[in-house]
């Protein structure tokens, strides 16, 4: 039973995702670690599939690792390194170790990654990957096979609120939501404005669609300028990053930003939450989750 | 199709800010370029709606066979049965 889709659908409770860091080795213990870090904090934490097309522990080992040290994972599905059959292998698979929370997306390109000369797949985009997951909710494989129980996919998807073609974006939201997925984690976005305006179309147009922006806990300029600058579908105004670059005490800044995007993410029609993406790894995990009011469980 | 990751329900987050593809940055994103050319066009509605369909998954096996053909065969219009439903 998924405690993602009680909270989101049943209560009106402020709700807190976040990312397990990559597993390279370390073993369980690195994942247990992890786990104890974040648990007190989140109501559920994304298994991602191969983050920026870097190889790391599968999505669906990690989510099945987490379910067994207690804690509730979102497990990511990306449509780049895996065809349609595989892709619904992964959700049969989740969903015989329990796993219900789901989230398609389309990944980045492999151009993105440490092995640029893999081949890309994509043989499902991320609009046809939740339909597929539908189908499995409805007791069918995409072949039209059956599947019985049924799954119970609590589904998710992923939205860019702030990449062109901006006037476009609800209506993908919406695409999304016609195909079965019922929460957007919103990609990391540096333009309030764009926020502001997506979430009201999404309140306005996308009936029943929970938002969970992405907010970043970054150490000064420097991470900001790398993802402004490599990561994909990222843009972060040149004024935002000065201000850190330029004050005396470049965390601090760094900080106060983060905390203020997370003030004002909350105030957005339709967000029901935030999902947090930690680079920072210190103890301002804690700070932020206490600045805005969240007490550990 | 020039999309390099072959999406078929429109562009991915990894738009840049110039409107480019994340992969070719040399390029208009194809799904931004048909984006701005519905809008701008003299189109009925109803055209301009079809970016906004949800298109299945392509049958590979259709690759390099006539699209024209498939278009009046209506072959290009089969879909795996656990595709259709009522959503």
């Amino acid at each position: 039973m998924s405690k993602l889709r009680t909270l989101l659908e049943e209560t009106s409770q402020t709700v807190f995702t976040a990312e397990m860091p990559n597993v390279d080795g370390g073993g369980m213990a690195t994942l247990v670690k992890n786990v104890e870090r974040l648990a007190p904090w989140f109501d559920a934490v994304n298994a991602t599939d191969n983050p920026a097309a870097h190889a790391h522990a599968s999505n669906t080992s990690i989510a099945i690792a987490m379910a067994m040290h207690g804690i509730e994972p979102i497990m990511q599905i990306v449509c780049r390194d895996k065809n349609r059959l595989a892709i619904q292998a992964d959700m049969v698979g989740a969903a015989l170790h329990g796993i219900d929370n789901i989230s398609l997306l389309t990944g980045d390109d492999v151009t993105a990654g440490d092995e640029p000369e893999s081949k890309r797949v994509f043989d499902l985009d991320s609009a046809q990957a939740i339909h597929v997951a539908s189908a499995l909710n409805h007791g069918k494989y995409l072949s039209g096979r059956k599947i019985e129980p049924h799954t119970n996919f609590y589904i998710g998807a992923v939205e860019n609120a702030a990449a062109p073609p901006l006037d476009y974006r609800v209506q993908r939201a919406l695409k999304k939501s016609r195909a079965g997925a019922r929460y957007l984690q919103l990609q990391i976005c540096f333009h309030s404005d764009r926020l502001e305006k997506f979430c009201a179309g999404v309140k306005e147009s996308v009936p029943d669609m929970h938002l969970l922006p992405t907010i970043v806990l970054v150490k000064g300029a420097k991470q900001l300028h790398f993802m402004n600058d490599k990561v994909p579908g990222i843009d972060i105004p040149l004024s935002i990053i000065h201000e850190v670059e330029e004050s005396s005490d470049q965390s601090e800044a760094a900080y106060q930003l983060t905390l203020a995007q997370a003030q004002h993410a909350l105030t957005q029609p339709a967000v029901r939450g935030l999902h947090i993406a930690d680079f920072r790894h210190d103890d301002t995990l804690a700070r932020l989750m206490s600045d805005l009011g969240r007490t550990p469980h | 199709m020039t999309c390099p990751k072959t999406l078929r329900n429109g562009p991915c987050g990894g738009v840049r800010e110039d409107g480019h593809c994340e992969v070719k940055p040399e390029m208009q994103c194809i799904w931004v370029k048909a984006y701005e050319r519905k809008e701008s066009l003299p189109l009925p509605q109803s055209w301009r709606d079809h970016y906004n369909d949800l298109r299945p998954p392509v049958d590979t096996r259709l690759a390099g066979t006539s699209s024209w053909i498939n278009l009046l065969t209506k072959r290009d219009q089969q879909v795996p049965a656990g595709w259709e439903r009522d959503v």
